[in-house]
């Protein structure tokens, strides 16, 4: 059986490497939208796309699924891969299932597991037919895979869905909060951007990193996007999520259920995150930040 | 021009007994926004807004809600039971779309149940069209349609209809909805129409099967703190020492 890997971060080949091994799947196909000099041994054909899709690119991605007769297409969840894969699913017919969990095999085929319902249930689906197509979001892997340099084959779009008129660079972060021990995470209860200094300063202390909920990142800016936590975001677990200022949407808390333990500080009683926190702080997290990061100092607990 | 707004009613009371049983439904969050959009492009460039939506026969409700926020009619895609699989789903909105008219379908950019992000594409791919992935803001410049899709870098691009455009939450939502509007959407017109009459009986017996489903929960200790700030700032030190984070 031969699978194919389609990556728009390239952090995330070893992972999606392993997971296809895991499986016994090799000989694989690779779609990137970056050359790289080495690749795992067990990617057999490499392929750079296009950053615009269009029917050309995916006319031919079809001839080499089809060729390669690949039953299982696994791709991470970068914006570009979760864009393209779902085409490439409705032009084979097949069932395409975004952001799972995990993928196992037992004696009659693929088991896929994933959590719905922002987070409240776990579903155990099978997929009858192939070809698959899964998105997974990348964890960390142990060791180093044995790699060498491969050729790759460009493909090119004549006929573009869209034209791109302008294109603007995001802030990229090589902060990484998915593996974070404690996080500070915070919320539009914060009034300026200035503000989040003080989140900053609390997280040194404590050894964190700073998180943020959605509209941080999105409407407000005041944080780049890979910090972002929740359905749509990075899932953290860590040992201590420190919410501040965020209300506990459904969509927030489906990326922070796996935290072993949540500490909420919201100026409102009614405010939802309450009912999922073990340790809850009703009061101004101006009063409260100040004074807290004072008493840290003054205890001497300083790490940053 | 003909618009298609694609919603879906999403679970908001529901019991697991071996399968799901949903008793109450309600609009997924970001359909409010395809809405908007929809709204936004009749006003541009005058025309009409077709709702469709896939569910079960007690959707009618969140369907009127949708025509109450400015459609014009529906097609409601009946279904016996709460649907998993994205192929069919799309197979019966591709067979919707194959006998009506339409210029630019919107879809939203996931909804909050199953949370795969998949049906504007996979919809857009069964019926050869292109799909424009994560749009944020729309404008019109001469005549043209302008968006700005939200990728791993910000694009503005042009587009030519007909396409499939997703529309990602930072579009914003519409006003709420009046009970004049919810009175006038009483009036307007729902096609209904039983999803095995337009894929079949066979292909409705999806290629995905739910082989479990359970709940998740996680029981949280709430202890809570709302004595003055001195106290309050005292209890996180005190977990912070609990915790070991100190
Ligand atoms: C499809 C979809 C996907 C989404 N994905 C995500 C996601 O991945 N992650 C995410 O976070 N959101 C996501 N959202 C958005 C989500 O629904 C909420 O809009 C968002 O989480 C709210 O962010 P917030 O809690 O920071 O802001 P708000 O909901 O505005 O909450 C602010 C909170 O701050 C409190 N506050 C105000 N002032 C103070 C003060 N002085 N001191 C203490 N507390 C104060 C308020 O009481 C309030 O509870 C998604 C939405 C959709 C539709």
């Amino acid at each position: 059986m031969r699978g194919a890997l389609f990556i728009g971060d390239p952090n995330s080949i070893d992972y999606l490497t392993s997971l296809l091994d895991r499986l016994g799947i090799n000989n694989n196909v690779l779609f990137s939208n970056i050359e790289m000099k080495t690749y795992p041994q067990t990617i057999d054909k490499v392929y750079i796309i296009p950053e615009v899709m269009g029917t050309a690119t995916l006319t031919s991605m079809i001839d080499i699924l089809r060729i390669h007769d690949v039953s299982i297409i696994v791709g991470d969840t970068s914006s570009w891969v979760t864009s393209y894969i779902p085409y490439l699913a409705g032009l084979l017919s097949g069932e395409y299932i975004g952001f799972i969990d995990d993928i196992y095999r037992d004696e009659q085929g693929f088991v896929i597991k994933k959590t719905i319902f922002t987070g409240e249930l776990i579903v155990k689906y099978r997929v009858r037919e192939t070809p698959i197509f899964l998105t997974i979001n990348p964890s960390k892997v142990e060791g180093n895979l044995n790699k060498e340099a491969k050729e790759a084959i460009y493909l090119s779009e004549s006929s573009p869905f869209y034209k791109i008129l302008t294109e603007k660079e995001k802030e990229k972060d090589k902060i990484d909060i998915q593996y974070a021990d404690v996080i500070v995470s915070v919320g539009r209860g914060f009034k300026n951007i200035k503000d989040l200094e003080l989140a900053e300063e609390l997280s040194n202390i404590v050894g964190g990193v700073v998180g943020c909920s959605r509209p941080i990142a999105t409407d407000l800016k005041w944080l780049p996007e890979e910090r972002w936590i929740g359905l749509s975001g990075k899932k953290v677990e860590p040992r201590l999520y420190i919410a501040i200022g965020i209300s506990g949407q459904p969509q927030h808390l489906a990326g922070i259920r796996r935290a072993k333990k949540i500490l909420a500080i919201n100026i409102d009683p009614e405010a939802p995150i309450f009912q999922h926190s073990d340790y809850c702080v009703v009061a101004d997290l101006y009063d409260i930040l100040p004074l807290l990061i004072r008493k840290l100092k003054e205890q001497g607990v300083t790490r940053s | 021009m003909e618009i298609v707004s694609l919603i879906k009613a999403i679970p908001a009371v529901y019991k697991i007994d071996n399968k799901l049983n949903v008793t109450k439904w309600k609009l997924n969050d970001i359909d409010r926004n395809v809405l908007e959009a929809a709204l936004l492009l009749k006003k541009t460039f005058d025309g009409n807004i077709t709702v469709i939506s896939v569910g079960p026969e007690d959707i009618t409700d969140v369907i009127r809600e949708a025509l109450a926020y400015g459609g014009d009619m529906a097609y409601h895609i009946v279904t016996n039971e709460y649907i998993f699989s994205g192929t069919v789903i799309s197979a019966a909105i591709e067979s919707i779309l194959r006998e009506i008219e339409y210029n630019i379908i919107l879809s939203g950019e996931a909804s909050s149940d199953l949370y795969d992000s998949r049906i504007g594409a996979l919809v857009a791919s069964r019926l050869g069209l292109p799909f424009i992935p994560r749009c944020k803001v729309l404008e019109e410049n001469n005549g043209n349609i302008i968006c700005t899709l939200d990728l791993d870098k910000e694009y503005k691009v042009s587009v030519e209809y007909p396409f499939v455009l997703e529309i990602t939450r930072e579009f914003g939502k519409p006003k709420i909805v009046t009970i004049l509007q919810l009175l006038r959407a009483s009036k307007k017109i729902i096609h209904q129409v039983h999803i095995e009459k337009l894929i079949g009986k066979k292909s409705y017996a999806a290629p995905l099967e739910v082989i479990g489903l359970d709940r998740f929960e996680v029981k949280r200790e709430r202890r809570i703190s709302t004595g003055s700030i001195e106290d309050s700032v005292n209890f996180i030190l005190d977990i912070f020492r609990e915790e070991r984070i100190l």
